[in-house]
């Protein structure tokens, strides 16, 4: 085979790797920006270019010694953890029913459980106020548990029936006959195998979990139930003039925990995304 | 060890009856082979023992305990798959010791017993392997290794060698057997391959649509096929089947008369007969002297040669183990040996004795 049958013409390849770096600075350049701007002080903020002339790490020495900060990390990496795990445990469970088991209505349910995520999450605010005062959970863990699980089980069901389904039943099998209860084969068989989308939908929960904003400001209201996003937007308020180099800090050091998530489990997620659907 | 029973079994899917009223017996040690074309029933039959299936009518029985509503984990049986069905995510190690592992052996022993299953299938050097990383002849022993370990009391297989290639089969065939002698666990063994099922089993049963067709030694089904489909279906090439007209003097194939010749022909007979005739009970001759025919096909396979003769709108198959100088458009004569035909009744397709 020559060359040229090997690769694809120039103009093809050029208009690939255009659309790759648009996309890439699309991606990134928010985040260098505000990594840039964390950099600086407010003078400098903007009479200065884009690299920072005198780069100070003043900002993130403020943030993490700011008042409530260890609180408000710790709340996140609380909530996060705990409904992503809750999340994935009630996930694994609907996922295996759906992949599973032929029943009634079952495409009419598969349908049914996305309902939280078409609809806009301000317009679940009220109605769940009232269920939240009414049960008196309102300023809780609790209800933040609950809520972020509740949001995040669609996705992750929707990731994990594909992955279970493409487990061969026969594997199933062969674990029944070798003993395993309907719960072993599915904790000891089918979960591994289908690692690369618990890990996907694990990380994308925990993300969700991570930067939700709208139920922890409705539902919450003491200053240690706070979280790292409610923290954010309470910073801009309370400052008069708003500290943007601050604030960037901010928001660089609340990314931080998930993009080494990201790149821990790169691999499983890129796995995860492309091969659950097709598979 | 155990004995399998199994007594007016059914199964159905809705209106559609896959296995109808089966009784089979099989003994405690016993090696037992299903054989039948795919649809059949008999990997249907094998996963109902399992229980992996569950049971429509009538019952199972593993020595004397009904295991109808038992569940796969609780019969002490074991099974091979055909794809192997192997932990990915596992050693080989971990795959054999999984079934010790879910019954709460203690590690010692585990591991103990996990080495000396390796042992016997020279998997030694492979068990910290994943199963990726292993062949298919590998893969295969592995999924023998996790059924022996257990040493349960009936092991199952379903049609475990389908996906080896010719000379790995030859070779697994073998090791089952040995194995099988070694453990003398009562086994249950599915095969569309009747040579499988030919050399394999203690006891061979031949099933079709759901039902059975006839159980045996396998060599007795060879020799004393019970009716036309299994005469057809045991033996390689197949048994030639072919309309005849029979009496107390001989038999007309083709509009030829050959004479019983001393051989012992039925005291009752049909007026309309199927005869079969095995490849190697037809013989070759010049065209005058037996059935007219032209040669089609020659597959010389080194030790034996099979040819296919077309007489009328029909051929023959003939398997000689001599060289001849027989070539292709050939005029040639068939000879039936009387004293090897098999004639069965053109209506009932029954062995007429």
């Amino acid at each position: 085979m020559t060359n040229d049958q090997m690769s694809s013409p120039l103009s093809t390849r050029v208009i690939a790797w255009s659309a790759l770096i648009l996309l890439t600075i699309w991606a990134v350049l928010p985040i260098v920006w505000s990594f840039s701007a964390s950099l600086k002080t407010p003078l400098t903020l903007y009479s200065e270019g884009f690299i920072p002339e005198n780069p100070t790490l003043d900002n993130y020495g403020r943030v993490l010694s700011s008042d409530g900060f260890a609180q408000y990390l710790a709340n996140s990496l609380y909530l996060s953890v705990t409904s992503t795990v809750l999340t994935l445990f009630i996930s694994v469970l609907g996922a295996y029913g759906f992949a599973r088991y032929a029943f009634a209505w079952r495409h009419i349910l598969l349908l049914f459980i996305l309902v939280p995520r078409i609809l806009p999450r301000a317009s679940l605010i009220i109605p769940l106020y009232d269920v939240i005062a009414a049960l008196d959970l309102l300023d809780t863990y609790t209800v933040l548990i609950i809520t972020y699980t509740a949001t995040a089980v669609p996705m992750a069901t929707w990731i994990l029936i594909g992955f279970f389904q493409a487990v061969p039943i026969e594997l199933e099998e062969a674990a029944a006959i070798d003993g395993a209860s309907i719960w072993q084969r599915i904790w000891k068989v089918v979960v591994p195998i289908s690692l690369p989308g618990m890990v996907t939908a694990g990380i994308l929960s925990l993300r969700e979990a991570w930067n939700e904003f709208p139920f922890v400001l409705a539902f919450t209201s003491s200053g240690d139930m706070r979280t790292l996003p409610y923290q954010l937007y309470a910073m801009r308020d309370n400052m008069g003039l708003t500290d943007w180099p601050l604030i960037n800090a901010f928001t660089i050091t609340t990314i931080i925990p998930i993009l080494i998530l990201y790149l821990l489990f790169e691999r499983q997620i890129v796995s995860g995304l492309t091969s659950g659907a097709v598979k | 060890m155990a004995s399998v029973t199994l007594s007016g079994l059914k199964k159905s899917y809705g209106a559609v009856e896959v296995i109808q009223n089966l009784d089979l017996e099989i003994a405690d040690g016993e090696f037992v082979v299903l054989v039948g074309p795919s649809g059949c029933g008999k990997s249907t039959l094998l996963r109902m023992v399992a229980g992996l299936e569950r049971i429509s009518g009538g019952e199972a029985r593993i020595d004397d305990k009904v295991v109808n509503n038992v569940a796969a984990k609780n019969r002490d049986i074991a099974m091979v798959f055909q794809n192997y069905a192997l932990y990915p995510h596992k050693t080989v190690r971990q795959n054999i010791g999984f079934s010790l592992q879910m019954r709460k052996t203690p590690k010692a022993e585990i591991e103990k017993r996990v080495n000396e299953a390796a042992e016997l299938l020279a998997l030694t050097p492979l068990l910290d392997r994943t199963p990726r990383a292993l062949s298919g002849g590998q893969r295969q022993r592995v999924a023998m290794g996790r059924a022996i370990v257990r040493d349960p009391s009936v092991f199952l297989f379903d049609e475990p060698l389908s996906n080896l290639d010719a000379k790995l089969r030859v070779e697994m065939r073998a090791q089952i057997k040995a194995l099988h002698r070694r453990l003398g666990a009562t086994s249950i063994y599915v095969t569309h391959d009747q040579v499988e099922a030919m050399t394999m089993g203690d006891k061979v049963v031949v099933m079709r649509d759901g039902n059975i067709q006839q159980v045996g030694r396998p060599i007795d089904v060879y020799d004393r096929p019970q009716n036309v489909f299994v005469a057809g279906f045991i033996g390689s090439p197949s048994m030639n089947l072919i309309p005849a007209k029979a009496d107390g003097t001989g038999i007309t194939i083709s509009g030829k008369t050959f004479g019983w010749n001393g051989a012992d022909f039925p005291s009752k007979l049909p007026s309309e007969v199927i005869c079969g005739i095995r490849p190697e009970n037809l013989r070759l001759g010049s065209p005058e002297k037996g059935i007219e025919g032209i040669v089609e096909t020659i597959e010389p396979m080194g030790g034996e040669t099979i040819a296919s003769v077309s007489v009328g709108d029909t051929n023959l198959t003939v398997l000689y183990r001599d060289r001849r100088p027989v070539a292709l458009g050939d005029k040639v004569g068939l000879t039936p040996q009387t004293d090897a035909l098999h004639l069965f009744d053109a209506q009932t397709e029954q062995r007429i004795s």
